[in-house]
């Protein structure tokens, strides 16, 4: 028997695969999702059409659900909460990678002392305390001085203000992070300060920083230092909108250090920085304007005494962590419905069980099989579809107040919303569902009509 | 117009224990049969054999309405006999509680397409009206004993059936609603000329009707269990 070669078949131009293909790449997102979320419906939706083809259930299906109100509606409720946790679970982990992604944007190039891309990466883009060596003045000058280089920015942080981490750095960088700002100007002397947008200091107050963060935090380390607000950055969506912005020069004269320029320093704080009296920073913030460059210096810049990554490609991996997080976070979602699924399910025959004298009138009045099948079928697509489309009211809610506590507890603006993707899987769920829904009315069937009608 | 009834040898057994054994009863087109007997006796299960009702496997013989034996039918065609020449009047009503007197009327719309369908709820309003049954969406459960059983019967008549079969129909009833309900019941047969089977203990509803059998130990026991002439002649043909 000689085997049959697919490869000839003579499709019409116009049904090819390759033809398909292209018309369907060549429809725009929104349709494509939507009709992704017909195709992911159909299964249900046919089996409704065969089941109630040419019958009337409406009124025996609004008479049990109106029968079994109060239990129809934990049913609902108990898919509503078990589809929107789930959905707006992972749309939360979406919005985060967005938020961390955007929190990250303005950081093209971070150089710091070999070690953890990680730590870095958590402490200078997301402010998280670390302790973390000091790199060079020299390597400092290095960077700084290579033509492809347009910002090279000392980030040196560890104090902190009533919880607010304090950044020393240069004036250019905040110009760079936070673009005009919202109110004020870019500090110009040492004992100036920007502050975030989340900061509850206002312009022209002042403060004095604490020696470290967190409860560990010394408030009268820095006695003799007073800073003053003179501006305030617009909001970012990143940590830096809870962070105080002082020049580095103030960083390194109130721990005791040189001032990071010559003995002829007129006070005036940024770059040019000099190389001898640069007492070290634990992170240096480098931006190319062109993109081949920033590769350039990453190669240039990773060797034994400094380390550079692109906090972007970190993120990356830390994404695809996540990624496999969210699988895990998908499969759990969907077992977790269909638990619920199975538990209604389980729920809906037992209601069924209590309207069999019902379900044999109608058998005993002449009612098909196909009808009474449709009456409890539609009955039960009735309340998974509820549950469903409530679910998906439920996941926005979920979202909003999880993109609320997470931007609390990270200063990493989260602005997660459902998407289509959710959308695409409370669909399957539904789908799936509905064609389980078949079986309490298999079960609910009068074997014995005669039995179910003496109840 | 109503349809003639042969029975023959009809047994109906469940868990190895015999229910009814009839061997041979009759009734003649339009006639209103009235069954009576202790309980247990079988009458109920005499009445749900004429309409099919009875599982699969657990009758045999013979159920002859018109030219049709209802237990030689498949399951499908049995459905689709009731649908069409069978309406029910049950003992407790058994309506739909949560819908209103013409929903409750015309439920068979549901599963009756096309004109038949809207035939079938046009009748249920008229046969309502004429029992003088207040119609609008006012749940079945609020009505009386007296006004449920008459939404029962006006289901029963809505297909215009041409058999009728009532299983104490009174039994619910007070005395005065009872009165008028057989009333409905047999004026509603006769005026249609339909077959009515009624089992009931009700002397009321027994001495309306034309002839009445007795029922006991699932055997028929009383005179007028014997087919007419003409009956006989017909189930042998």
């Amino acid at each position: 028997m000689t085997e049959f070669d697919w490869s000839e078949i003579r499709w019409p131009d116009a049904l090819s695969p390759d033809a398909l293909r292209d018309a369907w790449d060549g429809l725009a997102p929104l349709t494509q999702d939507i009709a992704l979320t017909g195709a992911i419906l159909a299964p249900a939706v046919l089996l409704g059409l065969v089941l109630m083809a040419g019958y009337r259930p409406g009124a025996l299906v609004g008479a049990m659900l109106w029968r079994f109100r109060v239990t129809n509606a934990v049913f609902v409720a108990l898919i509503a909460v078990s589809v929107g946790i789930g959905a707006g679970l992972i749309a939360q982990e979406r919005g985060l990678r967005a938020g961390t992604a955007r929190a990250a944007d303005k950081f093209d190039l971070v150089l710091a002392a070999p070690g953890s891309e990680m730590t870095m990466l958590m402490a200078a883009v997301y402010l998280q305390p670390a302790d973390v060596p000091l790199l060079s003045g020299a390597i400092y000058a290095e960077v700084a001085a290579d033509p492809r280089v347009d910002i090279a920015a000392p980030i040196a942080f560890g104090d902190s203000y009533e919880g607010a981490p304090v950044v020393g750095t240069t004036p250019r960088f905040v110009t760079h992070l936070a673009g005009t700002l919202a109110e004020g100007r870019v500090f110009t002397g040492e004992a100036e300060a920007v502050v975030g947008a989340h900061v509850p200091l206002a312009v022209g107050d002042e403060f004095e920083p604490a020696h470290g963060t967190g409860e560990a935090a010394d408030e009268h380390a820095h006695d003799d230092a007073d800073f003053h607000v003179v501006g305030r950055m617009a909001p970012t969506g990143s940590p830096w909108d809870r962070a105080i912005l002082v020049p580095v020069e103030a960083v390194w004269h109130v721990h005791g250090l040189a001032s990071g320029h010559g003995a002829d320093w007129n006070g005036t704080v940024g770059e040019p920085f000099d190389a001898e009296s640069f007492p070290g920073t634990p992170a240096i913030i480098v931006r190319a304007e062109e993109l081949w460059a920033n590769y350039a210096l990453r190669s240039q810049f990773t060797r034994d005494d400094v380390m550079a990554f692109f906090p972007g490609a970190v993120l990356g991996e830390l994404h695809r962590l996540l990624g496999d997080v969210r699988q895990v976070m998908s499969l759990m979602a969907i077992v977790t419905q269909v638990l619920v699924a199975a538990g209604v399910l389980t729920g809906l025959v037992i209601l069924t069980r209590l309207y069999a004298q019902r379900l044999a009138l109608l058998r005993a009045l002449g009612a098909p099989v196909r009808f009474v099948l449709a009456v409890v079928w539609s009955y039960a697509a009735v309340l998974i579809g509820l549950g469903g489309l409530l679910g998906l009211g439920v996941g926005l809610g979920a979202t909003a107040v999880l993109s609320r506590i997470v931007t609390a507890k990270t200063d990493i603006l989260v602005t997660a919303t459902l998407g289509w993707g959710e959308v695409h899987l409370v669909a399957a769920f539904v789908s799936m569902a509905a064609l389980l829904a078949l079986l309490p009315g298999i079960v609910a069937l009068p074997r014995n009509v005669v039995a179910a009608l003496r109840g | 117009m109503g349809l003639p009834l042969f029975v023959r040898s009809l047994v109906v057994a469940a868990g190895g224990r015999t229910l009814i054994d009839i061997a041979d009863f009759a009734a003649e087109p339009g006639a209103c049969v009235g069954i009576k007997g202790p309980s247990g006796a079988g009458k109920s299960t005499f009445l749900y054999a004429l309409a099919g009702l009875v599982p699969a496997g657990s009758a045999s013989g013979t159920v002859r309405w018109g030219g049709q034996d209802i237990l030689a039918m498949r399951p499908g065609a049995r459905a689709r006999f009731r649908r069409q020449t069978v309406g029910f009047v049950f003992q407790d009503f058994l309506l739909f509680e949560e819908l209103g007197a013409a929903a409750n009327a015309s439920i068979a719309s549901g599963f009756t397409g096309g004109r038949r369908g809207r035939a079938l709820r046009v009748r249920a309003e008229e046969r309502l009206a004429a029992l003088k049954v207040p119609g609008g969406r006012r749940a079945a459960r609020t009505f009386s004993g007296g006004e449920r059983q008459r939404i029962a019967l006006a289901r029963a008549l809505a297909a215009d059936p041409a058999i009728i079969l009532a299983d104490e129909p009174t039994a619910s009833l007070d005395a005065e609603t009872k009165g008028a309900l057989i009333a409905d019941l047999v004026g509603a047969a006769r005026s249609g000329g339909k077959t009515l089977v009624a089992v009931s203990h009700d002397p009321a509803l027994l001495a309306a009707m034309d002839r009445v059998v007795e029922i006991a130990d699932g055997t028929l026991t009383a005179p007028g269990a014997t087919a007419p002439s003409a009956a006989r002649s017909d189930v042998h043909d």
